[in-house]
């Protein structure tokens, strides 16, 4: 290399290294919050904790299906589907042309820790549908659930085969629970007793799932600051990793007897995949879903392998079924640059004609 | 000294350091409490840190950073694919385990003790308690939940009333 080319090298390298110097002071002196979730919205509706929200449809066009998003319960907020314009899940496919409602299950306290997985399946889900109807004047919905909101989705599908549901799409929502990698195996119960847990706490306390997360990938914390460091010249990296940062440490309780029984029903007993799940006398039978169903696992996903996601397909009985499985980790299906090259046009094109 | 003779170099120290690293990893993994992690990872960044500061020493291309950023990658994938070989295990389940275990026998009557204790401050003031809000607030859920199930009884007995009230148009249009 010519020793003109090296010292211009290492010009731009000094001057990347003046703006990281510059951006971690910044980010290391300043508090300064990453406005997150901007995509407007109308509450809708409020049940309990839980709130239904519409987003401000921004096509000329829009799907005559409406689309609700169920998110997991506890554990994190639901602002990563629309983390910043720009780089949000939710402004995506409202600009796509989905009138786009996403169910908020609330930030849970001590006076919440009676609320069952029924009282979700039975009763919360079943009203925000109803409520979503009433206000999209639609016939049909298209649910999309996410991580946990999976499968309280389909148990939600498979007890109301009256309910119209056009088309269910599973992200990263774990499914066989036998085959849910780590989480099966430390919370396997000759280890791990929920119970107890809920007996000392009242309910899952956001630390504790702190630590489970963490441990789940110790070296992410280390991965995702070196990548930092390495771009702390590049505001609009910054900027998403602020927000990102913020999303990642800001964990959720989960209310006890919701946390009790989806710890000995769902993990330590898969109760659900083998059609022994029951829920106020009434049997979950997952061949009950007969609408179209797109399966989304991710390649290197520790919350919810590819392998116990993908199960959904086998077990469902509608003859229009997809499964696919997408570079990336829980996260990169719905947020980062991956998502967003990824795996929301392989939802929009997936979802788009089947909402006509 | 050449790029490549530089990334020769790196490539070695950077070998040397996550197989001692693992190492330590495995003879840590196990025991209690835990060891704290961090104490691994710097190892990787005084690595680059000093190569970093011989390298401009001695004039290299810069060229040499992406390398050494490829490495630490790749350092930390290794380290991370050995951690999860760890901790996929029935042995870690168990210690982990064993440590809630011993944590919530900890935690738990200090955190019952607290409650008690806040709670009979929070009377002595005249104040309610986070059980009694709790409490109050779990009252107004099933009231909420009362009256949406009285709404929907009624939007029922509505529906009804209609379709009671078009049969009898009907009937009396048609003169029956």
């Amino acid at each position: 290399m010519a020793q003109q080319d090296v010292l211009k090298q290492w010009q731009e390298e000094v001057v990347r290294q003046v703006k990281r110097t510059e951006q971690a002071k910044e980010m290391f002196l300043t508090s300064g919050e990453p406005e997150v979730g901007q995509t407007p919205r109308d509450l809708i509706y409020r049940k309990g904790k839980a709130r239904l929200y519409r987003y401000r449809p921004t096509a000329e066009a829009v799907y005559p299906v409406p689309v609700l998003m169920v998110p997991n319960l506890g554990i994190s907020r639901p602002y990563i589907f629309d983390l910043l314009p720009g780089s949000s899940f939710i402004e995506y496919m409202v600009r796509q042309g989905f009138d786009f409602y996403l169910l908020d299950w609330g930030i849970f306290g001590d006076e919440d820790d009676g609320l069952t997985v029924d009282e979700c399946i039975l009763r919360i889900l079943p009203v925000m549908v109803k409520k979503l109807l009433e206000s999209s004047q639609a016939k049909e919905v298209s649910l999309l659930g996410y991580c946990m909101g999976a499968p309280l989705s389909a148990c939600y599908i498979a007890l109301h085969p009256e309910a119209p549901v056009r088309n269910f799409i599973n992200m990263a929502g774990p499914i066989d629970f036998e085959k849910a990698g780590f989480f099966t195996t430390w919370m396997d119960k000759r280890y791990f007793d929920a119970e107890k847990v809920v007996d000392a706490f009242g309910g899952m306390p956001a630390d504790l799932i702190r630590v489970g997360f963490k441990l789940l990938k110790p070296t992410a914390d280390l991965s995702s600051y070196t990548n930092l460091w390495w771009n702390m010249w590049n505001d609009r990296y910054v900027e998403g990793f602020k927000a990102l940062n913020k999303w990642a440490n800001e964990y959720m309780p989960i209310p006890g007897c919701f946390f009790k029984q989806w710890v000995e029903e769902f993990y330590q007993g898969n109760k659900m995949v083998k059609g022994e799940l029951y829920f106020e006398g009434r049997r979950v039978d997952l061949s009950n879903i007969r609408c179209s169903v797109l399966v989304v696992g991710a390649q290197t996903d520790y919350i919810a392998p590819a392998a116990c996601v993908r199960a959904l397909v086998d077990v469902v009985s509608s003859r229009d079924t997809e499964y696919v499985e997408l570079p990336g980790g829980h996260i990169s299906l719905i947020a980062g640059r991956q998502a967003a090259t990824v795996a929301w046009p392989k939802v929009w094109g997936w979802l788009g004609p089947r909402s006509q | 000294m050449s790029g490549a003779a530089w990334a020769e170099e790196m490539l070695q120290q950077w070998k040397q350091s996550t197989e001692q690293g693992i190492e330590a990893w495995q003879a840590m993994l196990g025991r209690t409490p835990q060891p704290n992690l961090s104490q691994y990872w710097m190892p990787f960044f005084n690595q680059g840190a000093s190569l970093l500061s011989q390298m401009v020493r001695e004039g290299g291309s810069p060229e040499v950073l992406q390398l050494w950023k490829r490495f630490l990658d790749e350092g930390i994938e290794a380290w991370s694919k050995a951690l999860e070989g760890a901790m996929a295990s029935e042995g870690f389940a168990a210690a982990f385990g064993k440590y809630l275990e011993q944590y919530l026998g900890a935690a738990g009557p200090v955190q019952k003790e607290m409650k008690k204790a806040g709670e009979a401050y929070l009377k002595a003031l005249g104040l309610p308690s986070r059980n009694q809000i709790a409490e109050m607030t779990s009252q107004i859920s099933w009231v909420e939940s009362r009256i949406e199930e009285l709404e929907a009884k009624i939007e029922g007995v509505m529906g009804s009333l209609a379709s009671l009230q078009a049969t009898l148009e009907k009937a009396r249009r048609e003169g029956t």
